[in-house]
Parts: structure tokens; sequence; C-alpha cells
């Protein structure tokens, strides 16, 4: 779809001089609203969830960090609660020991966050993902419609795990450690493909390749890594509401909505907050461009 | 209801009584090439008796018994006047030649000078086709829904949107007809350019108000396109080299005056000049495809003096693809069957067919992985009208209409690396819709004229296929299902049906002035699915189903008509309001494409409309034209949507002024040029930014939609038109036609969204898109053989 839209675009430029330029608005302020942002995994690292408030959208600054919550998630399967420490910074770190038991495929999870007298409230359960099997770099000359340097674009090979229920995925990739964050680049899918009807398949070409964003190349030595994260449909639609809100422009750009939330304010109805809780599990691969 | 149908005997019962009248009854044709004459006005001198040519050129004139004399007149046409000696029903056709030989005078509207005071029509605009030729057009192509877009009350989303809005609908609820045959995608490359032939095309006329009763199955107007029939005398070749298009059209006697016909094609030639170009500078586009084209053809068949047969059809697709393909196009078919019974009795019987398909796909270079799509929706249809002009106060219409739909919302194939397939295709959707009308035109008095009539439509949404039923939930949540049920071929699943009362009245105050009042309701059981700012041509098509409601419209027009000048200029002033029930919207994140449960992501809402319509039109003379003004409101009100309060609609325009202006400086050249202003359109926009995993989400604290304005939209365009000398020799007629698009170079925003900076991620900023971002300046070359 991404693809279409560009040469779509590239009609019109070429034919009617389309245009884009950045132009002044005057927005209304909105009333800041508690973000919670908590995609917790079962890597063995620091896992963090992030609390800030909203801030006008024009603000240059990164959002302000909520400071003095209190963050912890129990899972509901085992009974443990593991509490995530304030770093004052808008981070709530939880550090895992090997040892550790946080994440475990097929528990379901609670998380609650205490703030200002406020418990906000939400469930996820961690479903299981699969392995990336091998990553595969080509030399590419560059140029073309995303006018790119000439250098590596990586594919990864996997196989959604076959079976009844749907399989949802987020594959996140990373250059030299760095992810790549643009909503456009968010690469999520069903099974092995969009929708339904590719269960237990190879991953199709457009989520395969879509770990070098269209644009963007890997230099001789860098390092890509790909990491399939198990979604669930709900976290998989919100996603392409990021998706879609941070990209919606042109001729057919849809309707600018709100995205969702999974996280209730139990206290009051009143107070209003955004944000999403997601426990995934994760595998993945890295490989370097030669 | 009951007041109607009293009205309608007691018209009846008070022309039984007439007697020795006779009627006169026949066909008004072009001398120069046979094609019928629309809307000729027939009366019988120095009295307020008359009629007009219906949309094949027939009339039929009831007069008393003796000598008189019928007046035949056409703005453009020389006035007939022919004396008659009534003894018997008569039959008289009649050729009407032309004023003026060289100078083609610009007819805005082609009738009788005053006929916009008497008629009934209300909120009805005409638009002749030399008129829309020479207007200027974007990169010089002429274009009828461009035209229309010009016409107050008409608005659209910004330039590239396909499809048009009338006094606060959606594109889906306009009927456009071509041949009497339904189109569903009126567009080439989006919205740029509409899909007719203006070649091909000889009268248009939209109605926004007053819809009589013969008109349903949408709910806010009629866009009704006939197309010439052919020279029936001699060849005629027209063409032309332009911008985006070029076109032949050829039209010829297959039997003189008996039989003709025409065929028009058009095809765009980017695609040919960039080639060489693409394959130079982009290697991997050397494959891509990007065109469009259409066929039209038609052959009409005099075959007596009582039956005329036509054939026309129309085929046009659109071709995207460069490793993917994306092809829409109509396809339509129509036969129609002229029938005299007797002097009185005028019946036009047609059956068309319709599909309207596009396909998407993609594959994978040196693997056999592809994804395939196709969509369809096919209609067939029989539509019987009759015309009984029982006297010269009574003309009543009647007729029925069936059409059986067949909606193909996605085949979908995905081929995996191993060739093996997977079927994600959607049940096919059946319906049949059906309809009986009548209809009275009745002259009470010399001024007071009154038309009423009453629809009645009905649908049955059938099997073969899945019924759902679903819990409702909270509001703007996609709606939990509750059932399947497979339902067999043919088997009802849901019944609609709703009696569709019309009525206008026209009081005409004096030879300059009328008042006229114009109700309607409509009903539609079809909705265009799609939340884009622009509609796609990838958009679906659903019917009504068991939760989908049929969309339900009312409307009241008022309108005041006023002639200045012995005719010269033409003003009217209207109001209207509109009220719109089961609008379709739809939840957050709606999965519109390939979703089998797409009636859980669809809701429904209430809508109105209301405004104000002023219009002065100069009809006459070398300079001529029109200006409008159009002050409105466009709002609904969707549980769930915008805190369930109203909220403008995406094509809300509060104030639309529309200038054209024609100056004939002489046999050689023509001006043109033509100025738009609109309020921008509503937009939402954030009032806050919310961040999670890295990525920056613009976001609306009250949850309110189009909350702002776009900045206002206006253009303003000019046209000259050459006209060769014309070689006595060899008969060529050629014209040279330059246009220069958006003049002073204004940067209307079709949208405005909000996005990181590229290169500094951190900072947000507003960003608008035009689609038209520059001077367009465009040549066309015509010939005329």
């Amino acid at each position: 779809m991404q693809t279409i839209k560009l040469y779509i675009l590239l009609f019109f430029a070429v034919a009617l001089a389309s245009c884009e330029d950045v132009i002044q608005v005057k927005l209304d302020k909105g009333e800041p609203m508690v973000t919670i942002d908590a995609f917790v995994n079962d890597m063995r690292s620091t896992q963090k969830v992030r609390l800030t408030y909203t801030d006008d959208y024009f603000s240059q600054k990164p959002n302000y960090p909520v400071t003095g919550a209190s963050v912890s998630i129990k899972d509901l399967t085992s009974g443990i609660t593991y509490t995530f420490t304030d770093n004052n910074d808008g981070n709530y770190t939880y550090s895992l020991t090997p040892a550790d038991t946080l994440g475990k495929v097929g528990h379901n999870y609670e998380l609650t966050v205490i703030h200002q007298g406020y418990t906000y409230r939400s469930t996820s359960r961690m479903n299981r993902t699969t392995k990336v099997d091998s990553l595969v770099a080509t030399y590419k000359e560059g140029g073309g419609l995303s006018n790119a340097q000439p250098g590596y674009k990586f594919a990864f090979l996997g196989f959604d795990i076959p079976g009844d229920t749907v399989d949802y995925y987020w594959i996140k990739s990373y250059r030299n450690g760095v992810f790549f964050n643009k909503g456009g680049e968010i690469n999520i899918c069903a099974d092995a493909a969009y929708g339904n009807g590719a269960d237990g398949f190879p991953f199709i070409t457009p989520i395969a390749e879509g770990i070098t964003p269209f644009g963007e190349i890997f230099k001789l030595n860098d390092v890509c890594r790909v990491e399939i994260h198990s979604i669930n449909l709900e976290t998989f639609n919100f996603l392409t509401q990021v998706q879609t809100q941070t990209t919606n422009s042109g001729l057919f750009a849809t309707s600018p909505e709100n995205v969702k939330t999974n996280i209730k304010n139990i206290t009051s109805d009143k107070v209003k907050v955004v944000g999403w809780f997601c426990m995934s599990a994760v595998g993945y691969k890295q490989a370097i461009a030669q | 209801m009951k007041n109607l149908f009293l009205l309608f005997l007691i018209g009846l019962a008070t022309t039984s009584m007439a007697q020795d009248k006779y009627t006169v009854s026949g066909y008004a044709k072009d001398a120069k090439n046979g094609e019928a004459l629309i809307g000729v006005t027939v009366y019988k001198k120095n009295s307020q008796i008359g009629t007009s040519t219906n949309v094949y050129g027939f009339y039929s004139l009831t007069l008393p018994k003796g000598q008189d004399t019928i007046v035949f007149s056409f703005m453009g046409y020389k006035t007939v006047y022919m004396p008659v000696d009534l003894t018997s029903n008569k039959t008289l056709s009649l050729e009407m030649a032309e004023e003026g030989k060289e100078l083609e005078e610009v007819v805005v509207s082609s009738e009788k000078e005053d006929k916009n005071i008497k008629s009934m029509e209300m909120s009805v605009s005409k638009l002749d086709i030399k008129q829309i030729q020479k207007m200027p057009a974007l990169l010089g192509e002429v274009d009828v829904i461009k035209s229309i877009q010009l016409l107050p009350g008409v608005t659209t989303v910004g330039e590239g949107a396909s499809g048009f809005n009338v006094r606060g609908g959606n594109i889906d609820q306009n009927l456009v007809l071509m041949d009497e045959a339904p189109v569903y995608n009126s567009s080439h490359l989006f919205g740029f350019f509409s899909i007719f032939n203006p070649d091909a095309v000889k009268d248009v006329k939209l109605i926004k108000g007053g819809i009589p009763s013969q008109y349903g199955g949408r709910a806010s107007s009629v866009l009704d396109i006939r197309m010439k029939e052919g020279n029936s005398k001699k060849l005629e070749v027209n063409g032309g080299l332009g911008t985006i298009f070029s076109r032949l059209s050829i039209e010829a006697p297959l039997l003189k005056d008996k039989a003709s016909f025409i065929i028009a094609g058009r095809r765009s030639y980017i695609d040919v000049l960039a080639k060489p170009l693409l394959a130079k500078q982009q290697p991997n586009l050397k494959d891509a495809k990007f065109y469009f084209y259409d066929l039209t053809a038609k052959f009409n068949w005099r075959v007596n003096d009582k039956n005329t047969v036509f054939a026309s059809g129309y085929l046009g697709r659109d071709v995207f693809g460069a490793g993917f393909k994306f092809n829409w196009g109509n396809t339509t078919a129509t036969l129609r069957w002229n029938h005299i019974f007797n002097s009185k009795l005028f019946m036009n019987l047609t059956t068309f067919y319709s599909n309207y398909k596009y396909e998407l796909g993609f594959k994978d270079e040196g693997s056999s992985q592809k994804f395939d799509w196709t969509s369809n929706i096919i209609n067939y249809s029989l539509k019987p009208d009759f015309t009984y002009y029982l006297n010269s106060k009574n003309t009543i219409k009647f007729g029925a209409q069936g059409i059986l739909y067949t909606f193909k919302p996605g085949q979908a194939i995905i081929t995996a690396q191993d060739g093996s397939e997977s079927n994600i295709s959607l049940d096919n959707q059946y319906g049949v819709e059906y309809a009986g009308y009548i209809d009275n035109e009745q002259k009470l008095t010399n001024r007071f004229t009154l038309q009423y009539g009453i629809r009645w439509s009905f649908f049955n949404y059938l099997g073969k296929g899945t019924k759902y039923t679903y819990r409702d939930t909270i509001p703007n949540e996609s709606k939990p299902l509750d059932g399947e049920e497979k339902i067999a071929a043919g088997k009802n699943i849901k019944t609609y049906n709703n009696p569709e009362p019309r009525l206008a009245v026209n009081y005409t105050i004096n030879d300059k002035s009328s008042v006229k009042l114009g109700y309607n309701r409509m009903s539609q059981y079809l909705h265009i699915v799609s939340n884009t700012a622009a509609s796609t041509p990838l958009d679906i098509y659903t019917p009504v189903t068991n939760n989908i409601k049929p969309l339900i419209s009312d409307q009241v027009t008022l309108g005041y008509f006023r002639n200045f000048k012995e005719n010269m200029f033409e003003t009217s002033a209207e109001v209207y309001y509109k009220d719109l029930q089961n609008q379709l919207d739809y939840v957050d994140n709606a999965n519109l494409l390939l979703n089998k449960y797409l009636e859980a992501d669809l809701i429904q809402g209430k809508g109105r409309a209301y405004g104000l319509e002023l219009y002065v039109k100069k009809a006459k003379g070398k300079l001529n034209g029109w200006v409008s003004y159009t002050l409105s409101k466009t709002e609904r009100q969707v549980r769930g949507i915008s805190n369930s309060e109203w909220f403008l609609s995406k094509y809300d325009r509060t104030h639309n002024i529309n200038t054209v202006l024609i100056y004939d400086l002489s046999k050689r050249w023509s001006f043109s040029a033509n100025f738009v202003y609109q309020t921008g359109t509503p937009a939402t926009f954030p009032t806050a930014k919310v961040e999670v995993q890295g990525y920056v989400i613009p976001y609306n604290t009250d949850n309110k939609r189009n909350n702002y304005r776009n900045t206002p939209y206006h253009r303003a365009d000019i046209g000259i038109t050459y006209n060769f000398k014309k070689n006595d020799k060899r008969r060529y007629k050629q014209t040279i036609a330059i246009s220069v698009y958006n003049v002073y170079n204004r940067r209307n925003a079709f949208s405005i969204y909000f996005r990181n900076n590229p290169d500094y991620p951190v900072n947000t900023e507003a960003v608008r898109y035009s689609v038209v971002g520059s001077i367009i300046p465009a040549i066309t070359y015509n010939f005329k053989y």
C-alpha cells in the first residue's frame, strides 16, 4: 500500500506539481494527560515503563516526565508482583536477573500505575512468538524512487507458527542499536501477511524486506538487529492506528482520530489516560552488513 | 398522501370533459446533424398552452379543433412558426436550424427565453456542451464534472477528489446517469478528469432539488447526461490533441435521417511520452504503466414514425502498474426503445447493464508470491417509462424500474512462494431494488402549476450469503459478533420499502418572475464505504443489509426567479433545508478492506444541510456567463463520534462564490475566465502530542472532529480559444484552446497534516499539502471535419 501511495504521489508531483510546505498553524492547547507507555517483553534485560504528560503539539521539547508514581506488573497466572523503580525521569525500570521469572508465554499480566490518587490499570497476555531464521544482506546500487544511497538492504527469513489462532507480530529493526522509529516504519503483521490466510507461511516480501525501511540502507559493517515481538489483535490495531495517525497525509488521508488506549483510570471516569500496555515474547537475531 | 391522490383524480376529471380537441405530436431535431433537440418549447401562438420536447426530442400538445399556429422556440435556433389546421390528430416533426452561421452563439440555457420562470424545474442547472468547451479547464481537458463544480450548491473536498457534493450530500448520493445507466465512479486518475468524453456528450442536467418521481435511488441529486446520437446527415469527425488526452470521434449516418452512430475514444499518453525518460532515469520503473482510456459508442435507428431504437455502450479504464497493478473502470451497455402508442402516449423502455470493476495486485519479482484482489458492482436493470400527454393541462408520467445488484466486495487470493494459494475472498452480496412511480404535472390556472407524484421503492437483500448479527456496544467501538447464518441463494434476508412523495409548485407572478416550492423524499439502498478525505477508486460499495439501513433524505426548497432586461439576465434565489437519516460513518480504526465483519465497523448517523443560493446568469450577448454565491452549512451527528455532538461534515463550505465569464470577441477569438472562492474544508487538528515507544502521535484532548478549518480555497483560470479560418476546400474546422489554470499561483491546501520534522524528529510541524502547487498552462488542438 505504501508503495502504491508513493507511485501515485510521484505521478501527481510530475503531472500537477503538487507540493507540500511547512506552514504556521495556531492550535488550541489541550489539558495535559498522563501517558503510560508500557511495552514489556521477555528479554533478559532492563524492562521499562515510561510515564509522561501530553504537551502542546508544537512544543519543541520531549514531553514532561511523570515522577512519583508507583508502577508494578503482576503475573496473574503465578501471582508474583514485579515492582518497578522510579528513576525520576519518567522511566520506571525493572532489572531482571538471569533467574528472574518476569515474562512467560501464556501468562496474563496486570499493570497497575498509581499516581496522585488515581489508579490506572490494564491487562495483557503474553502470546507466543516465532524466531528469526536468518538475515540476508543484498547490496543495492541506490537511486530509484527513494533516491537511497548505495548500500546494503537487509531482509529476514522466518515462518509464522501454524495453528488455529492468528498470531500477530511486531517486527522491530535496529541499525547499530538505533530503532527505526518513524511511524511509517512500523512493520506489523497477522500470521505471515496482513490479513487472514497466511497461516504457517514464510513472512511475505514486504514484511521480510520491511526491516530496512524505504529510503534507508546499511553501510558496510553496520549491525542490523531484528526482533519479532508477539502482540495481540488489540495491539496490532493500536499500532496500525499509530501508523495511520503519524503518516496521515495526502489525497487519501483518513479523518484524524485519537489513538485508543487499553489502560483505564479505575478511580475516576473524569480523568482520562492515554497509552498502551503490551507483554511480548521476542525472537531475535542480528547480523553485520558485508 | 390522500390529498395528492384526490388532486390527481380531480386533474383527470376536469380534463376528460374536454371535447373537440386534437393532438399534435412529433420530434424536433437539429437540421445540421439530425440530433434530437431536448427541451424545445412548443406552444400555441399567443397563449399559455405549451409543452416542451423530452430527452428524446418528442413532444405532444393537445389543442382545440381549428386553425392555429404552433411555435417551436429553442435558444440559439431560429424560431419556427407552423400553421396547422386541426381536424384530426397530427404528426408534426421538424428540423430546426441554428441562428447565425459561423459564430456559435453560446447557449447557457438552450430553451425558450423565459423558461426558467415558467417551468416546474427548480434547483436545476443545465450546461451546454458548447459552453463547457469554452470554459478554461485543468490541463486543457474539457470536463463535465469540473464544470458542474462551478454551479451553486455544488462543492468538492478539493482538487483531485473524485465526485462532487450537492447540498451537503456525500459523493455516493448523486445519481450519475449516462444515457440512463448509472455510473459509480465518474473519474479518471482519481478525480482529476471525468470519464465523459466531451465530444460525445449532448446534454448535461443537474437536479439538486424538487426531484421528479421518475428519478430515485440516490439521496441528493441527479446528474443526467445524455450522449449524442451521431450525425444522421453526414460524416463528422472530431478530434483533438490535448495535454493529457488525445481524442477522436467519428459519427455518421447509416441510413440517411434514419440511422446513425457515433464512436468516440480518448486515451492519455503521458506514459508514452515518459517512457524514454523513465527508461533512462528510473530503470526499475521502465515497465511502469499509467494510462487511462475510454470508449463511447452509440447507435440509433429510427425504425418508423412510432419506433426508435438506441444502443449505447461505454468502456473506460484506468491502469496503473509497476510491480503492482491498480486498475479500475466502468462498463455500461444500454438498450432503449422509444415507442409512440398514440399521439398522447410515449414510452421509453430502457434496459442496461453496468459493471464497475477495480482490482489491485502485487507480484514479487523472481518468485511466485503474489496477491490479487478484484471487486465489482454489477447491475442489470429494466426500466419502462411512460408519458401520457393527457391534455394541455395535465402531463402524466408513470413507470417502474427493477435493478438486480451483485456486489463483489473482494475476491482476493494470496499465492505463496511454493505456489500454494490461499483464498481470502469475501462473500458476494445480492439485492433487488424495484420501484414504481406516478406523477402529474397539472396546470391549475395560467399562473399556478403543480407537479405531484409518488415513487415507492423496495429493496430486498438476498442470499446467497452470510447473515451476520451483532450486539450493540460502546459507541465508536467495533460491534461484537452475535451470530452468523448461511443463507441460501435467492432467499430474502431483509426487505426495506419507502414511499417517496414528491411535490413541486410554480406560481408565476408575471412574465418576469415566479415563486417555486419543491419537496422530495429520496431513499438510497447502497452506500459507499470510504473514510478517506478524497474517495479512492478502491472504495467499496455495500448494499443495505440487516445491519445497514437505507439512507433517507427529505428536502424542501423555496425559490424566487426573476428575469431582467427581456430575459437578458436570469436571476434566482433559493433556500433549502435537507434532512438525512442513516448516513454512514466509521468507528475509529475501522477496517474497511477485505473485512467480512465490515458491518461491525459501520455506524449510522443523522445529517442536516441548509443554505441559500444566489445566482445571476447572463445568457445572451458577446459577454455571457454567471455568478453564484452559496451560503450553507452541512453537519452530522453520530453516536460516539465527536462526543456525540453535531459536527461539520468534511465537505462543508460556508461561503462559495463561482464566477464564469465568456467573451466572444469575434468569429475567431473567444476568451473565458473563472474565479472560485470557497471557505476551507473542516479538519481535525491536534491539541496535544502523545509519546509512545518513541513515536510522537498527534492527539485531540477534546475528542472533537473537524474542530478547525483549512485555509480558504480560491483560484482563477483563464482560457483563450482561437478558431482558424475555415478552409473551404478541405472543410476542416480547427481550433486552438489555451488555458492557464491557477493563474495567480495559489497553493490551496487540500489538507494540513502534522508530522515530525524528518531531519529533526524532536520538532513537530504542520504541513500544507497542495494538489496543485503551481500555475498550470495547457494547450489543446481540436479539429472537426
